[in-house]
């Protein structure tokens, strides 16, 4: 029985039924593999004959001991699947007898591969990822603004986790760039110049002239309200963007407008903006809104040099009924062909009375956030070591997540010293100091000291972990307060801090980080949609997609409602466009929130099955692709990929000149004429082929097209257990009824990946064991889990 | 102004260094002024690469037209479309058939992206590579620019073994970072910033004694740690001493302008460029690394067009931008259906006109100013793939342009059998720019066909 367990819980739990034992292999091969050999390769390569100087009779068959017979091994696996093994002239190998060895070398070198790369259960160091470098910047200094947009893109694990130790390398330019992002934001933060000139604005009519869409107050579609500011416009520093507006709605309830507010410039034929913010207009009165931004964080033009000189606010209604776009040509004053859209009365448009700018906005002078580092102090004057001592010593414990020693402090103090008469003055001397916490080792990475046996991790420790498993950031103050009163680890201190931190909005990191690597949602962004096929689309709608699936674990998570719901379910996360996409009716305005499904949307939405940020991060840009989709089941909700396929394999292709114009069942079939493919598709295939249903888009379908055909959806898929499911709505039910606990165990699986930053390993088999069916007596809610992930023993022990 | 002023502005007259400089008279020789007086022309070497393999259709009538390599071998072979841009520089160039990499013929055909510019067997490796060909040239030339080498490639970063998006390793056999935003290439290499200020010599002199700092914090943090973190900490400790060297070799450069550039130039760079508009952003690219030359700020420049992540590069989808219809691992797929070697033929075309346009800006610009050698003339250059038609790791279709005053000579389609290593032809770049090796990886010897 596991302590940690029943710590939480009354309910005990008997191990001795799950322990797990790696498949060991033994030295001599299994009967069944020595048999093939006995009559396939051993003549060549046994007793009498070592063709290549190659025996395989004697070869150890302990592939994770003999680092030499592994590389062997992994040599024969190769010729046998490149057919070059046994050689044409000899008898070939049956399927079975084919489906024997590979069976077993697969196993063997996979499992090889998995001990040797162990790193004995322990959680590796690792580096702060970019999401996690930018957050905690941005806490650290308590100011929002980019912190390491130069830093080279972090590596990715083989199970897609961006938090992975060993994935995260560092590099000589990684290394750099920290270096320079650290000086660049305390240049920001340790400010030394005078209060800089504050600019104001008031804009209450549209500049006119703006790339190729018409200014306007009232914005229809392909309008845009243009506050245009040629010189008088701050280069940095937080602003105000304040905007007076109404909507003009319909008459019937429908649509309404959205309001998009930008700020950027533009460098000639398009403009480049960055939003500042979007939110939904429902008053028909007019009402001020008021925006905060950072100047930083927006493209900026360069003085005297553009062919547009200025920075602008730029207003557009992002309400757009994309696809039906009504045009009307007519001519201009000058008998001009011109397009303009036509006059909608369906349309909500949105009316920008004025808009205000005003920035830098500061409340005194060095901003507060150079005063919380260089603090007012008489010591500042009359006696700078003490103050150069003490403002280091308030930094360190911040910047590296735990108490310093003193003679941390002096060697800091040391440094501010020994640089201090080489530089300007004393704020830079702070400026080049405080870089150096930056860069140290202490900062970058989660450093935990190792001892010779796993021991339980110090109260700062398990701050730092829980942060930046919930956070993706450093621990705040309360979290470091209880850490020094030494409680964080008490069960109940902790339960509690964990339920304060899923409901805090910095949670939302978790939700966006954990779903979209658990998921792989990037799938999306590295894909065109194909405009010949599909030429309504446009990418913003893959922000709509991925959101979905983001806030229906927002939406789990925070209702506390099981996981089955990510199965299936009979609400889905809409907004407006989002959900003319799907064909559903009566979701208006651009924020997303929950929305029960009804009629024929309750037999196939619902579940992640079903979402576009799904289905198009698994299509090919035209069609849907069902071999992702299939691995996408397989790997991700029951989390028991596929091998990869085997060197050489070729693709779904053919001589055959009708090809494209056949089912897909069809062209699986005649690519898996081949023995050594058909082993794997009939384990692959069946789970993508109920997902046809959708198209590319992941919008449901009847037909699909093939060539110049219109062929009905096959989506019967014959699964490996012999059961047949039709649909998607089977699929679900299959997956609820029948491998729900797979499922469970796959999202443990995950999570616990994503919580302790590292590959999970056979050692790990019994916890999982234990979560899973925790996990499952707990209806699958994710909050119990997140509880039980933390008191584990993998997450309290170094 | 003309690229003849621009050209090299620090490799100053030895008077008007005299006579500007001084109290830092005191000073040390900048190396960079020994390089103007005393060396022969800069060689340098560059690798260009695509992924997932060419058009090699059947040899039937209507394909015969879209075949990557010529058919038929020797001085007098003729140009297929795919390859017809580079037509022009036919003198430049010579296109070899038949190489490969022996040892990465037994890996998977996506694994061996990786290993184009090391030939390394991967998996036998544990998923180490070894170290590149360009870095070694990297290391003979260090010290002789600002920069060591210009790493690019369109997706940045260093990607996944197997699936890396950089061409460049280390004597470690780590990947090295690839720059992919051209905005900030331009700065590294070309922009003003303060560089020259008071505030940045100082700056360069307090990250001196605060990496040595950190290198002594860091020792003591070290022994704190287990065996895996270790490991871990020993990239840190290595990263830390390598920005040491730089910072050191900045002092000694910082005093020496960064190059200037004519009007020209900045019109055709597109710095805000990205993988959505592959026509811009491959050129500005191209214009990138043809600067760094030109500028003498680097001798040794890769770039990587696409990497080998199926479902991971961004330079997959350019075909898709450019109408070409399939991703670029599909549309390779694509060799042997109706049409579709006609479709890879054109994106074989597209990638080889912009090659052209590259070889040719270098064929127009003397290497420097008084010389009467080209830049091309200077450098030697190996482009291509590291499959022949998808998957197949054998016959690398590829390009060894440039280098005629380093001795190439030039105009044949070769064919070579495959027991002909492609690190063979590695060795033969990398003596012809001076690095005094014995060979490179599994070479052979030189492949004396190719040099005159």
């Amino acid at each position: 029985m596991e302590a940690w367990l029943q710590r939480m819980t009354p309910v005990a739990y008997v191990w001795g039924l799950l322990m797990f034992s790696p498949h060991a292999v033994s030295s001599p091969l299994p009967g069944d593999v020595d048999e093939v050999m006995q009559q396939r390769c051993f003549p060549c390569h046994g007793p009498e004959k070592q063709k290549g100087k190659l025996r395989l009779d004697t070869l150890s068959a302990d592939l994770v001991g003999d680092l030499a017979a592994a590389e062997a091994w992994r040599d024969v696996r190769a010729l046998i699947n490149l057919g070059e093994m046994p050689p044409e002239e000899a008898d070939q190998l049956t399927s079975e007898q084919r489906s024997v060895l590979l069976g077993w070398l697969n196993e063997s070198i996979s499992h090889a591969a998995k001990v040797r790369r162990s790193k004995g259960g322990r959680i590796v160091m690792r580096r702060l990822n970019q999401i996690e470098y930018q957050n905690t910047m941005r806490d650290l200094f308590d100011l929002d603004i980019e912190y390491g947009r130069d830093l080279p893109p972090d590596g990715v694990s083989v199970d897609n986790m961006r938090n992975n130790g060993s994935a995260l390398q560092m590099s000589p330019i990684q290394m750099e760039y920290y270096l320079s992002a650290a000086r660049d934001a305390l240049d920001q933060v340790i400010v030394s110049t005078s209060p800089p000139r504050i600019f104001q604005h008031r804009f209450e009519k549209t500049h006119s002239k703006w790339s190729k869409v018409t200014p306007a107050n009232r914005l229809g579609r392909g309008r845009l309200f243009i506050g245009l500011m040629k010189e008088d416009y701050p280069e940095s520093g937080r602003f105000r963007v304040r905007v007076k507006a109404r909507a003009e709605l319909p008459e019937k309830r429908g649509p309404i407008p959205r309001m998009r507010v930008s700020v950027g410039y533009r460098p000639d034929t398009l403009d480049d903006v960055e939003i500042l913010k979007e939110i939904d207009i429902t008053n028909e009165h007019s009402q001020e809104f008021e925006f905060y931004g950072r100047v930083e964080n927006f493209p900026l033009p360069v003085r005297g040099q553009g062919k547009f000189p200025g920075l602008a606010v730029v207003i557009a209604n992002a309400h757009d009924e994309f696809g039906t776009v009504h045009r009307r040509e007519f001519k201009d004053e000058k008998g001009r062909k011109k397009k303009e859209f036509i006059d909608d009365p369906d349309y909500p448009y949105l009316v920008i009375e004025s808009a205000e700018f005003e920035g830098p906005l500061y409340d005194d002078w060095p901003p507060i956030q150079h005063r919380k580092i260089l603090f007012d102090s008489p010591l500042s004057e009359t006696n700078t070591r003490e103050y150069v001592r003490q403002v280091i010593q308030r930094f360190l414990p911040r910047a590296w997540r735990r108490p310093v020693t003193a003679e941390e402090v002096d060697r800091y103090v040391t440094f501010f010293e020994q640089i201090r008469p080489s530089l300007a003055d004393q704020r830079e001397a702070f400026r080049e100091t405080l870089a150096m916490a930056l860069i140290s080792p202490h900062f970058l990475y989660l450093l935990e000291p190792a001892a010779d046996q796993p021991r339980p991790v110090s109260e700062y420790e398990l701050a730092t972990r829980l942060s930046y498993f919930l956070w993706s950031t450093m621990p705040d103050e309360e979290l470091r307060t209880l850490a020094g009163i030494g409680v964080l680890q008490h069960s109940e201190t902790l339960h509690q801090q964990v339920d304060r931190m899923i409901d805090d909005d910095r949670a939302n990191q978790f939700v966006k980080q954990f779903t979209s690597q658990w998921l792989d949602l990037d799938a999306m962004d590295r894909l065109e949609v194909d405009r010949s096929m599909h030429p309504k689309f446009r990418d913003e709608l893959k922000e709509d997609m991925r959101q979905e699936t983001t806030q229906l674990f927002a939406e789990i998570l925070r209702q506390g409602l099981s996981a089955r719901h990510f199965i299936k379910s009979s609400f889905t996360m809409l907004n407006e466009d989002l959900a003319r996409h799907y064909g559903i009716q009566g979701v208006f305005g651009g924020e997303f929130r929950r929305v029960s499904l009804t009629g024929e949307h309750q037999e196939y939405r619902g579940g992640v099955l079903s979402h576009a940020s799904i289905l198009l991060g698994r299509s090919t840009g035209r069609d849907s692709n069902l071999i992702k989709r299939a691995v996408f089941v397989r790997d991700s909700l029951l989390h028991d990929p596929p091998p990869p396929p085997p060197p050489n394999v070729p693709e779904l292709e053919s001589s055959d000149p009708d090809f494209a114009t056949l089912s897909i069942r069809q062209q699986l079939a005649l690519h898996t004429k081949d023995a050594a493919c058909a082993d794997c598709h009939r384990a692959i295939d069946p789970w993508g082929h109920p997902l046809e249903q959708f198209d590319a888009l992941g919008r449901w379908r009847d037909t699909i097209k093939r060539g110049d055909l219109e062929l009905p959806v096959d989506a019967l898929g014959h699964l490996p257990d012999g059961r047949d499911v039709t649909g998607i709505a089977q699929l679900r039910d299959y997956l609820l009824e029948n491998r729900r606990e797979q499922f469970a165990r796959a999202l443990v699986s995950k999570l616990l990946t994503y919580s302790l930053g590292r590959t999970l390993e056979f050692s790990d088999e019994n916890i999982i064991e234990a979560l899973t069916r925790r996990f499952v007596e707990d209806e699958l809610r994710l909050r119990p889990l997140i509880h039980a992930i933390v008191a584990s023993p993998l997450f309290q022990n170094k | 102004m003309s690229y003849q002023e621009t050209n090299r502005p620090w490799q100053l007259n030895r008077r008007t260094f005299l006579r500007g400089a001084g109290a830092a008279l005191a000073l040390p020789a900048l190396s960079c002024m020994a390089t103007a007086r005393s060396t022969p022309e800069p060689r340098r070497l560059a690798a260009i690469y695509f992924p997932f393999g060419v058009s090699i259709g059947a040899k039937d009538d209507t394909s015969k037209e879209w075949y990557w390599f010529p058919h038929t071998e020797g001085a007098d072979y003729e140009f297929n479309r795919n390859l017809k841009p580079l037509e022009p520089l036919r003198d430049d160039i010579t296109i070899l058939g038949g190489l490969s990499h022996p040892e990465v013929r037994r890996i998977g055909g996506h694994d061996s992206g990786d290993t184009f510019l090391t030939g390394c067997h991967l998996l036998k490796n544990d998923l180490r590579n070894t170290q590149s060909m360009d870095q070694v040239a990297a290391d003979h030339f260090e010290g002789q620019t600002r920069f060591s080498s210009l790493v690019m490639s369109t997706d940045g970063g260093v990607g996944e073994p197997t699936r890396s998006s950089t061409l460049s390793y280390n004597q470690h056999g780590r990947p090295i970072p690839a720059l992919n935003q051209p905005r900030q290439i331009f700065e590294r290499f070309f922009g003003v910033g303060d560089q020259t200020s008071k505030r940045n010599r100082r700056r360069l002199r307090s990250a001196s004694s605060m990496l040595d700092l950190v290198l002594e914090d860091a020792a003591s943090v070290r022994r704190k740690l287990g065996k895996y973190d270790q490991e871990k900490f020993d990239e840190y400790l290595d990263s830390v001493r390598q920005v040491e060297k730089r910072v050191e070799r900045a002092q000694s450069w910082v005093d020496v302008p960064k190059p200037g550039l004519t009007d020209a130039d900045r019109e055709r760079l597109r710095l805000d460029s990205d993988s959505q508009v592959p026509l811009e952003y491959i050129s500005t690219m191209y214009d990138l690394m043809y600067l760094a030359f030109r500028t003498d700020s680097t001798r040794v420049a890769t770039y990587q067009i696409a990497s080998m992540g199926d479902a991971t590069t961004l330079g997959g989808k350019f075909p898709q931008l450019l109408g070409l219809g399939s991703h670029v691992h599909s549309l390779c797929h694509d060799w042997n259906k109706k049409d579709g070697f006609e479709r890879l033929g054109k994106w074989d075309q597209f990638l080889a006109q912009r090659f052209a346009d590259f070889l040719s800006r270098m064929r127009d610009t003397p290497s420097s100013p008084e010389s009467n050698a080209s830049l091309l003339d200077q450098t030697t250059i190996i482009y291509g793939c590291s499959n022949s038609s998808t998957h197949n790791n054998n016959n690398y279709p590829l390009i060894l342009a440039g280098g005629a005053k380093l001795g190439f000579k030039h105009g044949q389609y070769r064919k070579f059998t495959n027991t002909t290593p492609l690190n063979s032809v590695y060795t033969t770049m990398l003596h012809r720019v001076g690095v005094p090796i014995n060979h490179f990886g599994d070479a052979t010897g030189d492949l004396e066909e190719l040099v005159s």
